[in-house]
């Protein structure tokens, strides 16, 4: 069952082991349970709500708003739907598709979620609608396998949809496990002790000085390195995070796969991570 | 005037923190004008008091103005053909804070920046939707998108409400709830089971089926009915926007003079706030070619970085007799630092600021012009140093207009003494041939001078200086003995007299550190 009130009154990006892992399919589903809870938000950090997959040609869902929905979006894909849409904030920058706008939609249309070009400007239009409405609820369709795009907008969290099958289980789930060490990490707040400092990106190949002094990540977000690199790194280091991106929680969706025992194999893997049944499926094996 | 006056006076610095509000005070901003003539300057400043004056009042009232300021958008070019929806929201968030800015105004100050607000019928059109600041094509625009969409809202209800009944009925004989999910995967011995007049069924994976609700032909009905209406209410959105953008383009003329009216609204915005914050006053403008007179002038850049490095700022106090100064001075003593803080409050004036000092009085230049050395980089030119300062003359003298100020530090001293002397001689005769302004710092002794050119002297060290410094100086790290030498140092120019011909240059030299052997020989070349 979702945990909707880890969800409620958060900005939360639903990101994904890779495209067509079902980010959109829930973000659809997450939206119809919420509404009617309070505002509501959301928004892509990816071009979406096309009729098919540019990759796979399969079909995909298309984002319906609902009156009382705010959305990000572009101007033109707003001219476009067959829905009716007030305009709220329209944002100096453009993208391919007009400038940014976050709109209320005043009567039932589906929408292309079109998302500034930039996660800085992402953080920056939903601060916006976060002013307009305290307590809102905030879902961003994230793109693929990036993580990086949470960074950029405090407090928020994310949750992961993991497409397992035969070919990618062991993969997936050892992403998995590290991005549990990751939401483990403790919070750097001791601006004295001498600490190795990771602006940037944290990868296999990043060399860090000889020493014990721990090791601040800036966020978790920059870490680009296997699960196994990051358990050799965590085992002779002390590793922080100067800002916590909380994993709410997994959803993993199995393709050919036995979900009883995948399921149980993946929280053995991954023992830190809340994970939550793919809510589509009604399966007696799951 | 090219980038290198304005960083030497530290004006690239000012401009940095200057906070404008809004995309047209960023504009102004970017076009400083450059006031030559008097009387534009003046009227300018008149406007900016005005300001100051309204400023002074309510803050509150101050505060509303500038939340309204921050709120103005750069809007299209009102000569766009045709404006979208974005377009419109911006025209009208524009015309909503404008109106309020104007309102905020008293009639003096409003009349003055020509913002009176004759943009009404404009901004109620594009405010029929009853809102202020948000906008959407509202069905007061038209009777016609009115019905439509009222018709589409029904559609809406009736659509809503077959697939609710499709999808109880659905539950009721297949315990499958599809109210908030468009598909369910199911395993194939369940699956098999679902009668197919209900559920559309294929195979998801090689262990399950996806399965979709099928919806009843009433359903499939009336949502092409719903498409139809959509693309009617399309065209009649399509016609709304131009003929909204077409009353846009009706008032292109007094949108544009508007823009211009708020530009030039926030530039003397921003010269009033930069006065009240670092306590700036309005320079009196004197008849041109007339020399300038400071008390207390602080040139902020330096002030700010003595405040960074914990060292005491001296005001300057200033007024020379003549259009042409020769400053001289010890080394350290200011005589660079005198010709930043005029050139950084000439700078100011002309571009329409006030000057931080307790008084201050200049008159205005055609152009201002520098000849320094160059630190640094000297562009890839393969000149150097002295070629660099040659050209910058060379551009400066051959520059138009009557009234040029030049600022000009240590000419020549990287060629000979003699050819220096010989240079700045030179120069100051064609300077003062020509009737045109200049502040130059040298180090050389006994210029031959003109008429009409005054001598001055930076004072130097205090009286026991020297020995505070040493004293106090020793053992200290090199950036507190600078520190200790800027507080004993007194960075005011002074009348050159016959006696201020000695050297602190060899006093200083010791106090930084210098080889004593070195400065001991060097004592004894001087007679000293």
């Amino acid at each position: 069952m979702i945990p909707l009130d880890e969800l409620a009154g958060r900005v939360t990006f639903i990101a994904g082991s890779a495209k067509n892992a079902g980010k959109t399919t829930l973000l659809v589903y997450l939206l119809r349970l919420l509404r009617g809870s309070g505002a509501l938000c959301f928004g892509s950090a990816g071009l979406d709500g096309e009729q098919t997959c540019a990759v796979t040609g399969e079909e995909k869902p298309s984002v319906t708003c609902l009156p009382g929905d705010l959305v990000i979006t572009s101007s033109r894909a707003v001219e476009e739907s067959r829905g009716n849409f007030e305009i709220l904030e329209v944002f100096p920058w453009h993208t391919g598709m007009g400038r940014t706008v976050l709109v209320r939609t005043l009567r039932e249309g589906s929408l292309e979620l079109v998302r500034p070009e930039t996660n800085s400007r992402l953080g920056i239009v939903l601060e916006t609608a976060r002013a307009l409405y305290p307590d809102l609820t905030v879902l961003v369709d994230g793109a693929a396998g990036r993580l990086t795009q949470s960074a950029s907008v405090l407090r928020a969290g994310y949750l992961y949809t993991a497409l397992m099958n035969p070919s990618n289980v062991e993969k997936v789930s050892r992403r998995i496990r590290l991005l549990g060490l990751l939401d483990r990490l403790p919070e750097w707040r001791d601006e004295t002790e001498e600490a190795v400092m990771i602006p940037g990106a944290l990868t296999g190949k990043t060399i860090l000085p000889e020493g014990t002094e721990p090791v601040v990540l800036e966020d978790h977000g920059r870490v680009f390195m296997t699960c196994r690199e990051f358990e050799k790194l965590t085992a002779s280091r002390r590793v922080y995070t100067r800002r916590k991106i909380p994993l709410r929680f997994c959803v993993p969706r199995f393709v050919d796969l036995e979900r009883k025992k995948a399921l149980s194999e993946l929280k053995k893997t991954a023992p830190e991570v809340t994970f939550v049944m793919n809510p589509f499926e009604e399966m007696e094996d799951g | 005037m090219n980038s290198r006056l304005f960083d030497f006076t530290g004006f690239t610095e000012f401009y940095r923190l200057l906070k404008p509000l809004s995309p047209y005070g960023r504009q102004a901003l970017q076009s400083l004008p450059w006031h030559t003539r008097r009387e534009d300057l003046e009227a300018w400043y008149d406007r900016v008091d005005l300001l100051l004056e309204y400023r002074r009042g309510s803050r509150e009232l101050k505060d509303r103005l500038e939340y309204h300021l921050r709120r103005l958008p750069e809007i299209p070019s009102p000569e766009e053909e045709a404006f979208s929806s974005d377009d419109l929201f911006l025209f009208k968030r524009y015309l909503y804070n404008l109106k309020a800015l104007s309102d905020l105004l008293p009639p003096e100050v409003r009349t003055a920046f020509h913002l009176e607000f004759t943009l009404g019928d404009l901004l109620s059109r594009l405010s029929v939707d009853g809102s202020q600041e948000s906008f959407q094509i509202a069905d007061a625009y038209s009777p016609r998108i009115a019905l439509l969409r009222k018709e589409l809202r029904l559609l809406d209800q009736e659509i809503t409400a077959l697939r609710r009944r499709r999808c109880e009925d659905i539950r009721e004989q297949t315990g499958l709830d599809f109210l908030m999910k468009d598909f369910i995967i199911l395993d194939p011995r369940r699956a098999g089971g679902i009668p197919t007049d209900l559920i559309y069924r294929e195979p998801y994976d090689s262990r399950s089926f996806i399965l979709r609700p099928t919806m009843t032909e009433e359903y499939y009905d009336r949502y092409s009915r719903r498409d139809d209406l959509a693309e009617e209410e399309l065209e009649e959105e399509r016609g709304i926007l131009k003929a909204l953008g077409t009353l846009v383009s009706e008032h292109r003329e007094p949108l544009k003079n508007c823009r211009e009216a708020v530009t030039d609204f926030e530039k003397a915005w921003i010269v009033a706030s930069a006065a009240e914050e670092y306590g700036m006053v309005r320079p009196r403008l004197l008849s041109p070619g007339s020399p300038p007179f400071v008390a207390r002038g602080r040139c902020l850049p330096l002030e700010l970085e003595c405040s960074n490095r914990g060292v005491d700022y001296q005001s300057l106090d200033f007024s020379p007799a003549t259009g042409i100064s020769v400053i001289r001075g010890p080394n350290m003593g200011g005589k660079t630092t005198l010709l930043k803080t005029l050139g950084f409050f000439q700078l100011l004036s002309q571009q329409g600021f006030f000057i931080p000092a307790e008084e201050c009085r200049l008159s205005l230049f055609d152009s201002l012009h520098l000849v320094a050395p160059q630190r640094g980089d000297t562009g890839g030119q393969g000149l150097s140093g002295y070629g660099q300062e040659v050209l910058s003359l060379a551009e400066a003298l051959d520059s138009p207009g009557d009234h040029r100020l030049f600022l000009i530090d240590e000419f020549g001293s990287t060629t000979t003494s003699r050819d220096a002397r010989a240079l700045n001689e030179a120069l100051l005769e064609i300077l003062a041939q020509r009737g045109l302004n200049a502040f130059l710092a040298t180090h050389i002794l006994d210029l031959c001078l003109p008429s009409g050119v005054s001598v001055y002297r930076m004072a130097g060290l205090r009286q026991g200086g020297l020995e505070s410094l040493s004293e106090a100086g020793r053992g200290e790290n090199l950036e507190n003995r600078i520190r200790l030498l800027n507080k004993n140092m007194i960075y005011t120019p002074e009348p050159e007299t016959e006696k201020d011909r000695g050297s602190d240059a060899l006093i200083i030299a010791d106090y930084l550190g210098l080889d004593a052997e070195l400065l001991r020989r060097a004592s004894k070349k001087m007679g000293l």
